[in-house]
């Protein structure tokens, strides 16, 4: 049971009821160890971010249970959760989220006001971390003037701060370009390899794959066998460019069918003009 | 989180400074009126204030003189005279009536001076003499300004023509001014005969004001006779009576549209920080430590919305001293203190907006891209 840092069993989230009902994560179960670094993958609306989010506390599920290192927090009150996620999860968001009045060492020390001793106890942990990410020079700057991998290095010293044993990452690499994404994969890995916590990533990017331990392939909100393929190349029916139908952010329903994108500006100009693209 | 409380109220330093402007806009309001209402209540008090004598003697019944009518019969200014601890009397004739100068109307208390008197007339003078003769007034520099005469033109008081040869300073407010004619015309303008309104009394050093009035109602026959401080508290009284409804209408209508200023300020103000207040749920910020947050950042910004108040209403003080001296506005520390008073209910009240702004946002508004 040591080993085992997150269990969950048949989790299962609805929105709407009746007709309106919609299951974005059904009867999904895991269990992730210690030091392991497991990948989130699947299509587009799929329910990987609901899916993390439950694993995160933040959100309920209808049906299941959730347990981090031993504590069941699906049975929580809802006053109690916030101290758990506070000391048992850190959270590295796609968007950075960090807090835009303080600067790098004040956002990575902030979650420590939630933990034993507070900021005075942390402050050689921080100092170890901002030495770590690289960030000595940054230590006093505010993130409005940082760099997208220097945001999200210190999104990482924050959710490593307090030594949680669960890391829960949407998207780290999302907005980064490819050298930083590199970078910050990197950084996970070591995390994973060095601190023996566990990262749960949501994440769409490929070269991932190769770091990871597991790979959680979701699938209209069910755990799924993933394809052997690695792409589902389809053509994009505005502009004729072949687009992944597994990865693809930009797609919708048209008279029963599926219709994907490569971009916001091909799918509005189909809905001005659908049949205009629409072959038999 | 105090830290973060306060930086990131002033993070967005134009963004702080509009939102505590546009409170203290809103709190300038309540204390405004109060000190426009509380300056315009001394000038009303202005003549008994500035003649000041030990004891105010006036017909039975008659507590103070603004809007107030005397008469006591000119013999009994000898009865008083008679008094044992009295000095010197001063009779005057007084009338509530409207001056026109130039083309406007002005509503005033017009004081009758007998000639040679030393202590009833204008204690301050601008320009001219201080003795108005028969046919003559003394009216105040700022009415003279207003209506644009001069020393030596006419204007008209109950119909009868007086020639000004002296203006006044400090006898003059929105309300109403002071002039000052001979006690001969006013004895005229009234149709009296043998009566006088008021009797100024001075008393001998070492009497003690209050047991004179008692010695005065208690030697002569139906008249009131008052100190100096009780007739002037009479007559403060009345005039701040005259206007507590409409202090109460303004500082009602300043609290509210303050209260809703506040209110949308700071919704403004949280709106903004949504995903600030997402991600500290989501970090593991719990409801108090939230809502704490909340109503120090509404107490904040109310304070200093104060402060900016109170240093706008004395900018407004001093330049309405230089640009509209007809205006009077006394800001008095008790009207200071009431507005800090109401600025902490509205903050409380206020800060429950950006609690329930709070409480309903979704720390998943973190995933967010």
């Amino acid at each position: 049971m040591v080993n085992k840092i997150l269990i969950a069993e048949n989790l299962t989230r609805e929105y709407g009821s009746g007709r309106a009902l919609v299951r974005a994560v059904d009867n999904v179960s895991m269990t992730v160890l210690r030091g392991q670094l497991v990948l989130i993958m699947g299509p587009s609306g799929s329910g990987k971010t609901t899916l993390l989010s439950m694993l995160g506390g933040l959100l309920r599920p209808t049906e299941g249970k959730i347990m981090i290192s031993d504590t069941e927090i699906t049975k929580l009150d809802e006053s109690v959760l916030p101290s758990i996620r506070a000391r048992k999860v850190g959270f590295i968001f796609q968007g950075f989220n960090l807090l835009d009045a303080l600067t790098v060492e004040e956002n990575i020390l902030f979650p420590t006001q939630l933990v034993a001793g507070g900021i005075n106890a942390k402050r050689a942990r921080a100092n170890e971390l901002i030495e770590r990410l690289d960030l000595s020079s940054r230590r006093k700057s505010l993130p409005r003037t940082l760099s997208g991998g220097e945001k999200q290095r210190v999104a990482i010293a924050r959710a490593l701060i307090n030594s949680p044993p669960l890391i829960l990452a949407d998207e780290p690499t999302g907005n980064l370009d490819s050298h930083n994404g590199q970078e910050v994969m990197m950084i996970l890995q070591n995390i994973v390899n060095d601190e023996e916590c566990t990262v749960i990533m949501v994440t769409h990017d490929p070269r991932v794959e190769d770091i990871s331990d597991r790979i959680l392939w979701l699938e209209d909100g069910a755990l799924r066998n993933r394809k052997t393929e690695l792409h589902s190349w389809v053509k994009d029916p505005v502009c004729g460019m072949r687009v992944d139908e597994w990865t693809a952010e930009v797609f919708m329903e048209y008279r029963g069918k599926r219709y994907v994108f490569c971009s916001y500006r091909c799918q509005e100009k189909f809905k001005i003009g659908p049949t205009k693209y629409i072959t038999s | 989180m105090f830290r973060w409380t306060i930086k990131s109220l002033v993070s967005e330093p134009l963004n702080f400074f509009l939102t505590s402007l546009v409170v203290g806009i809103a709190l300038l309001l309540v204390i405004f009126f109060e000190a426009v209402f509380h300056g315009e209540s001394q000038k009303i008090i202005a003549y008994p204030q500035n003649i000041n004598p030990d004891v105010w003697v006036m017909q039975r019944g008659v507590f103070n003189m603004h809007m107030a009518t005397s008469f006591i019969w000119d013999w009994k200014k000898d009865r008083v005279e008679e008094v044992e601890g009295v000095a010197d009397v001063t009779p005057i004739l007084y009338l509530n009536s409207i001056v026109e100068a130039g083309s406007r109307h002005w509503f005033s208390f017009v004081v009758g001076l007998k000639q040679g008197n030393k202590r009833a007339g204008p204690w301050s003078m601008a320009t001219g003499s201080s003795h108005p003769g028969k046919g003559e007034a003394i009216i105040p520099e700022l009415l003279g300004m207003i209506a644009n005469v001069m020393l030596g033109d006419t204007i008209r008081i109950a119909n009868k023509t007086f020639t000004i040869v002296g203006f006044s300073k400090d006898t003059f407010s929105m309300a109403n001014s002071i002039a000052f004619i001979s006690y001969a015309d006013l004895r005229d303008i009234m149709s009296l005969s043998g009566s006088d309104s008021y009797l100024l009394v001075d008393a001998e050093p070492g009497v003690d004001p209050s047991l004179l009035a008692q010695r005065i109602k208690e030697n002569v026959s139906k008249v009131n006779a008052l100190t100096s401080a009780e007739f002037i508290k009479n007559d403060r009284e009345l005039a701040l009576q005259m206007g507590v409804e409409l202090i109460g209408i303004m500082t009602i209508v300043g609290t509210c549209l303050a209260v809703s200023l506040v209110i949308f300020m700071l919704y403004m103000f949280m709106e903004k920080r949504r995903r600030d207040i997402a991600i500290l749920k989501a970090l593991g910020f719990g409801k108090f430590a939230i809502i704490s947050s909340a109503i120090i950042q509404a107490f904040c910004i109310t304070m200093t919305g104060l402060v900016t108040a109170v240093i706008l209403m004395y900018t407004a003080d001093f330049l309405t001293d230089a640009f509209y001296p007809q205006v009077s506005m006394l800001i008095t520390p008790e009207s200071l203190m009431r507005v800090g008073l109401v600025s902490l209910l509205i903050a409380v009240f206020a800060s429950l907006i950006p609690i329930c702004q709070t409480m309903k946002v979704d720390p998943l508004l973190a995933f967010q891209r």
